[in-house]
């Protein structure tokens, strides 16, 4: 991954932009911290001037006490670190005891500039030569003099030193910080993309059943990861409904028109009467029919496996649908030999399409009624499930399907080897299955015992029996 | 009857006209949508036969629009398309009845004479007779003769839409939309068997027989010529 790249991750922009932010807040709180260390070092300092001049002048008012010029003097000859200098001068200005380089200054607080250097003063501390700044207090004594006390101010400047250096490290750090985690992040984020990508890309060479990696970078990623995969099977199974759809085309409606073309070729050339011709014309009508019917059901399978039909969900009373089917066909199903019983559950009333019910249940008795031999029963029957639930079937006594075999019923066109002789195109359950799809029906094929059993599962949303 | 046909595919629109004018009826033929528009303002027709897709705005707008004009002429929709959802689209756009290309000539002339021939909607609740055959509708009682007849619901539904159809041809996905209201085409010849049943009950034991079955297109409740 080039550098470049790496800049451009969103990640990365936002640890940068997240860097200024926090090394300015750093900043900020750095120097309101150290603007209030040296104000209170300031106050500090002041302090003890005022103390120290309290404690003199306090002294030298005592009865007994010392004068001022005494204890100058005996404060100049005590080594300390630290100490505070001194300057007494008389109503002219001129100098009575102390330091002479406190010179020109007025009662008040005050600064000024000295400049250090070899050994100096009482202290016998060796500085290099530089220019050290004194805070001072000055104030009128009783006789019209002027007493100056100064004190190193280095401690203040120190501190202020320090903290400048502190916020511009820390901020320095702060940045730094800021912009390795976001690169880390960033290439992080980049790596478990570029997993996703790869997939994509193996995807798009034509690898269909390829699917999306989980990332591993927490429940949104690894959920974009399982709604990814989600709509590559929707789009998988569109895509081999429409495959298997043209292949299905160009396979089985061959044979029909094979047949077609072969009957009209025949009476082209056997036929001599228009009698023939017509029964010629009529039996060319009659496949023609049935290939129309095929190709209408091809086309209207994948329609509603496309999702058609949504739209036009209403209540569909099940229960009235049901015995109206079985209605419907218990005469032509009494007229071939086989019975067509109910037990159907009154009053139920499920969400969905009517008219595509109806049909999904009609292909469901009419295959039953096609496939078990004369004398068996066909029920259509509707039962109460649990929680809501209701299950609807169409359940034979005739020969089954072997459960093998069950899956492959659905599909288009496809027959088991003892019905090639029924008519039908074999549509009949994929059009069952794409209903159920629609729906969201859990449906399933079983065993009758014997016997085939379809269940369809719906839930009822409307119960004339418990209102 | 005098019949719109707007079509713009030729040879549907010359082999629709033709047949209806063999059956006797005149037809005025339209390919697009404005000249049908044109057409149905001008002159009063008993039937319309709208194609659905037409040039210059589909079929659905073009009726949506007449039936908004006030225009009460039944209208028939042909269509290619067999969409889950385009038969109640035609209806609810003002169609009265629906036809799927391709279809059997037979069918659409049965359909045609339904519509065109249409009982008034506000039909009084009395009684519906053919020959000796009577049904009350209102008490639900059918007699042939003056002797009753005993009718399942299914077969009651089954006559009385062949009664109020009485002398037309009614074909058997009219019986099957009209009285079952499937809106497919069952592989198992359900109709014929509720109408054999039906014929045993009301004909069987009379010298005349009402039922009739029409070759390749349905049947026909009539006194026989």
């Amino acid at each position: 991954m080039s550098p470049v790249r790496l800049f451009r991750t969103a990640t990365v922009r936002l640890a940068v932009g997240f860097s200024v932010v926090f090394a300015t807040g750093g900043l900020v709180l750095l120097i309101a911290f150290s603007w209030m260390v040296s104000t209170f070092v300031q106050h500090t300092a002041a302090d003890a001037l005022r103390t120290e001049m309290a404690v003199l002048q306090a002294e030298a008012a005592r009865p007994n006490g010392d004068s001022l010029a005494r204890q100058i003097r005996e404060r100049e000859q005590t080594p300390a670190v630290d100490a505070f200098l001194y300057r007494m001068e008389d109503v002219s200005g001129r100098l009575v005891e102390g330091d002479a380089r406190l010179a020109g200054l007025r009662p008040g607080p005050g600064t000024v500039d000295l400049v250090e250097g070899g050994l100096h003063g009482a202290h016998g501390r060796e500085h290099e030569r530089e220019t050290v700044k004194i805070r001072t207090l000055g104030e009128r004594l009783p006789d019209g003099g002027l007493l100056i006390i100064g004190h190193n101010d280095r401690a203040a400047e120190e501190v202020r030193e320090w903290m400048w250096k502190a916020a511009l490290w820390g901020g320095v750090g702060v940045v730094l910080l800021a912009l390795a985690g976001g690169a880390v992040a960033g290439w992080v984020f980049l790596q478990r993309l570029e997993r996703l990508n790869a997939a994509a890309a193996r995807i798009m060479d034509g690898r269909l059943d390829e699917r999306m990696p989980q990332v591993g970078l927490g429940d949104e990623f690894d959920r974009l990861s399982v709604n990814l995969n989600a709509m590559l099977d929707r789009i998988q199974a569109l895509m081999e409904g429409f495959r298997q759809v043209s292949s299905d085309v160009a396979h089985d409606l061959r044979t029909p028109l094979a047949r077609l073309r072969q009957k009209l070729e025949q009476a082209r050339q056997t036929a001599t009467s228009t009698t023939d011709y017509e029964a010629a014309v009529d039996a060319a009508m009659a496949e023609m029919d049935q290939l129309l019917a095929t190709f209408g059901a091809v086309l209207r399978i994948s329609q509603i496996e496309a999702g058609d039909g949504r739209d036009h969900f209403g209540d569909v009373d099940l229960s009235a649908v049901l015995e109206r089917l079985r209605q419907a066909y218990e005469p032509a199903a009494e007229d071939s030999g086989r019975a067509l019983l109910g037990e159907i559950a009154p009053g139920l009333v499920v969400r969905g399409d009517g008219d595509l019910l109806v049909q999904a249940f009609a292909n469901l008795v009419e295959n039953a009624l096609k496939h078990a031999p004369p004398g068996s029963k066909v029920t259509v029957g509707l039962r109460r499930g649990e929680d809501g639930a209701a299950t609807a079937f169409v359940a034979d006594d005739g020969p089954g399907v072997p459960e093998e075999e069950r899956e492959r019923v659905v599909r288009r066109f496809y027959r088991l080897d003892r019905s090639r002789s029924t008519p039908g195109a074999g549509l009949g359950l994929s059009l069952v299955a794409a209903v159920a799809g629609l729906h969201g029906l859990a449906w399933r094929l079983t065993d009758n015992h014997p016997g085939l059993r379809v269940e369809l599962v719906f839930s009822v949303i409307g119960d004339a029996a418990r209102g | 009857m005098k019949i719109l046909l707007i079509e713009d595919d030729a040879d549907t629109s010359a082999y629709v006209r033709r047949g209806l004018r063999e059956a006797g009826h005149v037809v005025e033929v339209a390919a697009t949508a404005d000249d049908g528009a044109f057409l149905a303002s001008q002159g009063s027709h008993d039937v319309m036969i709208v194609d659905r897709m037409i040039p210059g705005g589909d079929g659905l707008t073009l009726v949506k629009t007449l039936r908004g004009g006030g225009t009460t002429t039944p209208v028939l929709f042909l269509t290619a398309l067999d969409g889950v959802n385009d038969r109640v689209e035609g209806l609810e756009a003002g169609a009265d009845d629906y036809l799927v290309k391709p279809f059997a000539f037979s069918e659409l002339l049965a359909r045609v004479n339904a519509l065109g021939r249409r009982p008034p909607l506000s039909r009084p609740r009395g009684t519906v007779a053919v020959a000796d055959l009577e049904m009350d509708v209102a008490r639900r009682t059918v007699t042939r003769g003056g002797r009753r007849i005993d009718l399942t619901p299914q077969e009651f539904r089954l006559l009385e839409y062949m009664l109020g159809h009485a002398g037309q041809v009614v074909t058997r996905s009219m019986l099957l939309e009209k009285v079952w209201d499937f809106h497919f085409d069952p592989q198992t010849n359900i109709v014929d068997a509720h109408v054999s049943r039906l014929r045993a009950k009301i004909d069987r034991g009379f010298a005349t027989e009402l039922i009739r079955t029409v070759r390749g297109s349905g049947y026909i409740i009539d006194v026989a010529r």
